[in-house]
């Protein structure tokens, strides 16, 4: 443990270099904007930001990136508090509390408060961070090929879970994930699969141009023109926007409670920043002596929320890091950029590439610890962001995904398929098919696909050797669980139903 | 208003030949090796997989009307649109150069936006310039980027 402490302390001098500092500003103010900006969240800012951020060097990339994801957490908070318009889904607990509290003419407490929850929050997540990660990248350091499969599936049984209410449709959506990730090169034999013809698909698609297809125009596409019209009753005046010390001090306890509950909700794959705000919400209005101040203003509902959100973003990176799994869309998208700069998150990181990860670590601490005087500098220019219309903000978002698309390899057939995947992004937005099981294929199936191939060559071709190995018999029990689970947990409910019809004639 | 159900049936059915033509190519690279899996035993479950649940979801579909509700007409025109104007900023970067396309496709996002009053577009045309110049100088000048 305390090696981590050591490592982190070269990472934090390592990531204090000029340009890691001006990476994780840059990434950390464009975040704060993107949290602000009614229709771009998280997922679809780092996805955005990837084919530009990848023209840096690794590590200035990914701390880039981290910082655009836990900087959003915070931008969400202001438009949230001051307008009642949540920038991001992980922003909506924030709203029923903070902007009462802004139109009772405590904006100042409230975003105060907001900003003191999401230091805390995210401090306690790094810490968190910090201590877990290595111990769990040790414990997966014991994992060989076969144990490594096995642990592939069950990533990619996590559709059960990432994929929403509809496991069809989720089903659908990593398969044809997994489909892209075949095309290219075959990577035991070298033949060319599912090229049509094309030479500039043997090297398969890059990853940015799914993620910005998916996440970044889709949801543009579906967000309406009428967005970002002003109301007059949301005015604050420039006074009324600085931070209260006293009330951020009285809520200790939902501060501490908020960023235990993010962390560990946010560690499970596809709980998410925004289960965790609605836990963390109901359990300090249940543990409330006042539970009635709880939607009328409380300061409580502010602190708890946004201390949860940001240590979920932390805790969501844990099993990125440690296991090589992305447990949400924008760790998938994060994960696609370790990929893309030639990184293979994953225990192994932790041993091979431990200058990277610690610095990237170290990155994350100034960023949370820059982001405090920088959310307080730019909250009345941020307050503004919700105003912008989308024919100002679109067109310009449009044009850096199509240069940054293109400067990946100078290539205009990478901004045309682009294209293709915004409109497959926006039919799957509209016809609720996830696309997190989609990325999920894409990053997952050529791991596995290698994986398993390489597996069953050593063994001879014997699928046996799968349930030799204790800890993959482990993982593949723990796979069978999640994939029978949801089916069992309908079919109860069915029951239940069943039965209470029954007794009602 | 156009209903969505449509469009999951287009893309149902879709999907089904995809995971079908992805199987057939699969058995054509060669699904077994000896006793070791070829080049194709990915493809050839990976289609099997897609053509199973895409099947399945268009079954659904035509057994269940009303499933997705609508959407409106104005919003599909807006998608076809802008993927109308990035294409033609495919097409135009190589005749006027990137920069020069960019400041067009700008343009025309803003107006595809709303932006259709004289004031909204002079307002989208500067933002358009400005937003080419920080282009420029950061694909071009500061990454090296030969832009076309």
């Amino acid at each position: 443990m305390f090696d981590s402490w050591q490592l982190l302390a070269d990472g934090l001098v390592a990531a204090s270099q000029p340009t890691v500092l001006a990476a994780i500003m840059v990434g950390a103010i464009i975040g704060l904007f993107i949290g602000a900006l009614p229709g771009l969240g998280p997922t679809a800012g780092v996805a955005i930001l990837l084919p530009v951020a990848v023209s840096f060097d690794g590590t200035s990339a990914i701390a880039a990136l981290g910082a655009v994801y836990y900087g959003a957490q915070y931008g969400g908070a202001v438009t949230a508090i001051l307008l009642g318009i949540p920038g991001d889904a992980s922003a909506t607990m924030t709203v029923i509390d903070g902007h009462k509290l802004a139109r009772n003419g405590k904006a100042g407490a409230a975003l105060g408060l907001s900003i003191a929850a999401s230091f805390i929050g995210g401090l306690i997540g790094l810490l968190l961070l910090t201590a877990f990660a290595t111990t769990i990248a040790k414990a997966a350091i014991a994992f060989g090929p076969i144990e490594m499969t096995a642990l592939m599936i069950f990533s990619l049984s996590l559709v059960s879970v990432l994929g929403g209410r509809d496991l069809n449709k989720a089903m659908m959506s990593l398969f044809l994930g997994l489909f892209i990730g075949t095309i290219g090169l075959d990577p035991m034999v070298g033949l060319p699969r599912f090229n049509f013809g094309e030479v500039r698909l043997f090297d398969g698609i890059e990853f940015s141009i799914i993620a910005v297809g998916l996440f970044g125009l889709a949801e543009m596409y579906a967000t309406p023109p009428s967005i970002g019209k002003p109301e007059e009753n949301n005015r604050f005046r420039f006074r009324e926007l600085f931070p209260d010390v006293r009330a951020t001090l009285q809520c200790w306890r939902e501060l501490g409670s908020g960023s235990l509950i993010g962390f560990f909700i946010g560690i499970l794959p596809g709980a998410g920043a925004t289960a965790a705000t609605m836990i963390s919400y109901a359990f300090a209005k249940r543990t409330s002596k006042h539970p009635e101040r709880f939607g009328n203003g409380a300061l409580e509902g502010v602190a708890a929320p946004e201390a949860a959100n940001n240590s979920a973003a932390y805790g969501n990176m844990i099993p990125m890091f440690a296991l090589g799994i992305p447990g949400s869309g924008t760790t998938a998208v994060l994960m696609g950029g370790l990929l893309m700069i030639g990184l293979q998150p994953g225990p192994m990181l932790f041993q091979t590439q431990s200058e990277f990860v610690w610095t990237i670590f170290g990155s994350f601490y100034i960023g949370n610890l820059a982001l405090v005087a920088i959310t307080i500098l730019l909250t009345p220019i941020l307050a503004t962001c919700a105003f912008v219309r989308p024919s100002f903000l679109f067109p310009a978002v449009i044009a850096i995904i199509a240069f940054g698309i293109f400067g990946i390899n100078n290539s205009m057939f990478e901004v045309v398929l682009v294209i293709g995947f915004g409109i497959l992004g926006y039919l799957m937005m509209k016809l609720n098919y996830p696309p997190v099981p989609l990325v999920l294929g894409m990053i997952l199936g050529p791991i596995l696909e290698r994986g398993i191939r390489r597996t069953l060559v050593a063994s001879d071709g014997d699928l046996s050797v799968f349930l030799k190995s204790p800890i993959a018999l482990a993982i593949v029990a723990v796979t069978v669980i999640l994939l029978v689970s949801p089916w069992l947990v309908s079919q109860r409910a069915k029951h239940r139903t069943d039965v209470a019809t029954k007794i009602a004639k | 208003m156009i209903p969505l159900r449509s469009f999951d049936l287009g893309l149902s059915a879709l999907l089904t030949l995809l995971g079908l033509y992805i199987l057939w190519q699969g058995v054509n690279y060669g699904y077994q090796d000896g006793a070791v899996p070829a080049a194709g035993f990915f493809p050839f479950w990976i289609g099997g997989g897609l053509a199973l649940f895409s099947a399945l979801n268009l079954i659904r579909n035509l057994r269940r009307s009303g499933l997705l509700g609508t959407v409106e007409r104005a919003e599909i025109v807006r998608v076809g649109l802008v993927s109308l104007a990035f294409t033609c900023f495919v097409i135009l970067s190589g005749f006027v150069g990137m920069i020069a396309g960019a400041v067009l496709l700008m343009i025309a996002i803003g107006v595809i936006f709303g932006a259709r009053d004289i004031r909204s577009i002079l307002a989208v045309s500067a933002i358009a310039l400005g937003m080419a110049a920080i282009l420029y100088l950061v694909f071009g000048v500061v990454l090296a980027i030969p832009l076309l």
